[in-house]
């Protein structure tokens, strides 16, 4: 018996008496069944250790071992204790019938047999094993490619791990892989591409490993998964070492990097991927998970499209996070997180033009925090919510005091925005809001973007600035040129300044001609869509003169003016900056 | 003696390869007869009352089952002995109805 989709069923008939197999055999072929025989229980367990079958016909009276004893012991096997069986005998004692059904037996059919009787009761657990084996599919198989899904990965994970305990020579290990651009493709190109480029990724996968049959629960071998989003979890079990996990784990790396055709679309992409063998003595396949996903963000972070085997001190580095992430909800809204302040000058006369407002944070116990490694846990916390807004409100105020304190040619105070804060519908409504308590023009606010944030969903984002520029707040790109399409989408946005990123800045010198000559390009990109520059990231004279003589006006950096808090001498100490200015100007 | 199941066309090869090993199990029958024998025989008994009904031999399996009574509850000698005659009168009828069925074709 078989549906559309599966092999036929596999029955097991135990009988002694050949004349019973024949008769059965020819009873039930119109079922189709994958028929097998076994002549006493003896040869009927042996079978069964080998094969799982979906029911097992079962005679009481043979040589040997009688059926209730075959049966018992098959109750009592940890693989076979649900494996229907239909108990069958000439026996009309109530007696042996009640046994049959206390050992476990799933129905029984007495003989002699009848076909129709026989077809009846054998169709009727069949399909109640196929409906099962559907709703077992359905908890376990991920709808889009087919592939197991987290549960039966941490089942069969965890079977693995049952087995090395018991056998100290079994080694296996786990590969966390994860798609580095999936987000990108599913915001720009839409959730249908990204479906089609899950499926795709799956099948890849699917090609390149061998046996890769997890569905089947009688093999073993590979199990590939895909465990949620772009997360795909390969379990190799059997390796002979480390080295044999790493191999596949370069080998798909290689796999994966091939470009994906979807549709009309292009897309190519890296994953990274995390590595964790069992001889760490792991008690959980959750444990065993968690320390893959761990090596495969220390893989992101090492710059992605590579793979990174599990260290124990990478646990060390979670735990500090987690400690971040703590200790950063009792500093938001404290003085513990403040404000720097760092000058953008004209480099053609020195004065300053406007200021750009930085977090800083002191952690009490671990010293300075920098911005980089916060700013994502606030992100990821959402909070940078009451964070961006707290930042929002001090600059607005100190620009305020220093316009108040007759520091009229500060022109603007340019804050850092996130990716959370970008994606806020009320965002701009709350800027001007924000400036106007403070009794500034919008004008005299820059709020700065980097390129990433503006990619992940250009559309949204252009909606965002366009209210924003609307509303007369400057807009800021920043980190210019870091990204993979900067030039082709400036005229996309409408940006009043770009910044030109420190990475371009600090390769200006007279003999890097070619540098010299990209800066020249982006600055007459800039102006020629009304935008102005900013260099970032000046730190020599030399730097200056190169900038001055490819129109770039505007520059921040160390040797301008480091970021400091905004004590009361701290505009004096930048004005008294001009002198020396002046003359590396000149 | 003709199988109820003798017009099935996919049942006449079975039937026929059944009630040509009935020759052999009636012999082995016959030779079990000894006290020290019973269990045997009442095995044997046992196989024809669970197969003769399935092949279409009601009557066998009836003749088979009143053995396996008869052994079980321990019958007379001469009681048991009748009941193996029948149940071997039956066999040896289904081998005659076989052997007169136009319809069955004997392989040589």
């Amino acid at each position: 018996m078989s549906d559309v989709t599966s092999a036929p069923s596999r029955v097991l008939l135990v009988d002694d008496d050949r004349s019973i197999q024949r008769l059965t055999a020819a009873f039930l072929a119109p079922l189709r069944l994958d028929l097998k025989l076994a002549n006493c229980g003896a040869e009927a367990l042996e079978m069964l250790q080998r094969q799982r079958p979906d029911l097992i016909l079962l005679d009481h009276e043979m040589p040997g071992e009688s059926g209730l004893e075959v049966l018992q012991r098959i109750r009592e096997a940890p693989e076979l204790h649900d494996v229907p069986v239909i108990f069958v005998t000439g026996s009309t004692s109530g007696d042996i019938i009640s046994q049959c059904f206390e050992r476990g037996a799933n129905d029984y059919i007495q003989k002699p047999l009848r076909r129709p009787e026989l077809i009846a009761r054998v169709r009727s657990v069949l399909e109640r094993q196929q409906m099962l084996g559907k709703l077992w599919r359905a908890a376990r198989l991920d709808g889009l490619t087919g592939l197991p899904n987290r549960l039966l990965m941490q089942e069969t994970l965890s079977a693995s791990l049952e087995h090395a305990r018991h056998n100290a020579q079994h080694r296996f290990a786990v590969l966390f892989l994860d798609f580095d651009r999936f987000k990108l493709v599913n915001d720009s190109l839409g959730h249908d591409v990204g479906d089609m480029l899950l499926r795709e990724i799956g099948q890849r996968l699917r090609l390149n490993l061998r046996n890769s049959d997890a569905i089947s629960r009688d093999g073993a071998g590979t199990t590939l998964s895909r465990i949620g989003g772009d997360e795909f979890v390969i379990l190799l079990d059997d390796i002979a070492d480390l080295d044999a996990a790493e191999a596949v784990a370069r080998r798909l790396l290689g796999v994966l990097n091939e470009p994906y055709q979807i549709g009309k679309h292009t897309i190519s992409s890296t994953a990274s991927i995390g590595v964790v063998c069992s001889h760490e003595g792991y008690a959980s396949a959750d444990e065993m998970l968690r320390d893959a996903d761990i090596a495969m963000y220390e893989a992101k972070s090492r710059g992605k499209g590579c793979f990174v085997t599990f260290d124990p001190a990478m646990q060390q580095a979670v735990i500090e996070r987690h400690e971040i992430e703590r200790d950063l909800r009792s500093a938001v809204g404290t003085d513990q997180i403040h404000l720097v302040y760092q000058p953008i000058f004209s480099l053609e006369d020195g004065t300053v033009r406007g200021v750009e407002a930085l977090a800083r944070w002191d952690h009490p116990t671990k010293g300075p925090i920098q911005p980089d490694v916060f700013i994502p846990i606030a992100e990821e916390t959402q909070l940078i919510v009451p964070l961006g807004e707290r930042i929002l409100d001090e600059a607005c105020r100190q620009l305020s005091q220093w316009l108040a304190n007759g520091h009229e040619s500060i022109e603007y105070i340019s804050v850092n925005v996130s990716r959370a804060q970008l994606k806020s519908k009320d965002f701009a409504r709350q800027v001007v809001g924000m400036v106007r308590r403070h009794g500034l023009q919008t004008r005299q606010l820059q709020v700065e973007v980097t390129e990433s944030m503006i990619m992940e969903r250009p559309d949204a984002a252009v909606e965002l600035l366009d209210e924003l520029r609307a509303a007369g707040v400057r807009l800021a790109m920043d980190d210019f040129g870091t990204g993979y399409s900067s030039l082709s989408c400036l005229h996309r946005f409408p940006f009043d300044v770009i910044k030109i990123d420190r990475s371009f800045v600090s390769k200006l010198n007279t003999e890097r001609t070619e540098f010299v000559s990209l800066v020249h390009a982006i600055v007459n990109l800039a102006y020629n869509l009304g935008m102005d520059c900013v260099a970032e990231g000046v730190e020599s004279r030399e730097q200056i003169a190169v900038l001055l003589t490819v129109d770039c006006m505007l520059g921040q950096g160390y040797l301008l003016g480091e970021p400091a808090r905004a004590d009361s001498g701290l505009l004096e100490r930048w004005r008294l900056g001009l002198t020396e200015k002046a003359t590396l100007c000149a | 003696m003709r199988s109820e199941l003798a017009d099935e066309e996919d049942m006449r090869e079975l039937i026929l390869e059944f009630v040509m090993e009935l020759p052999g199990r009636s012999a082995q029958m016959r030779a079990l007869t000894s006290a020290d024998s019973r269990e045997s025989l009442r095995a044997m008994a046992h196989q024809l009352k669970g197969a003769g009904g399935g092949y279409g031999y009601p009557a066998i399996t009836q003749a088979a089952a009143r053995l396996e009574h008869r052994i079980l509850s321990q019958s007379s000698e001469t009681e048991l002995l009748e009941s193996l005659q029948t149940l071997i009168g039956c066999c040896d009828a289904a081998v005659a109805g076989i052997a007169s069925d136009p319809t069955v074709t004997l392989a040589p």
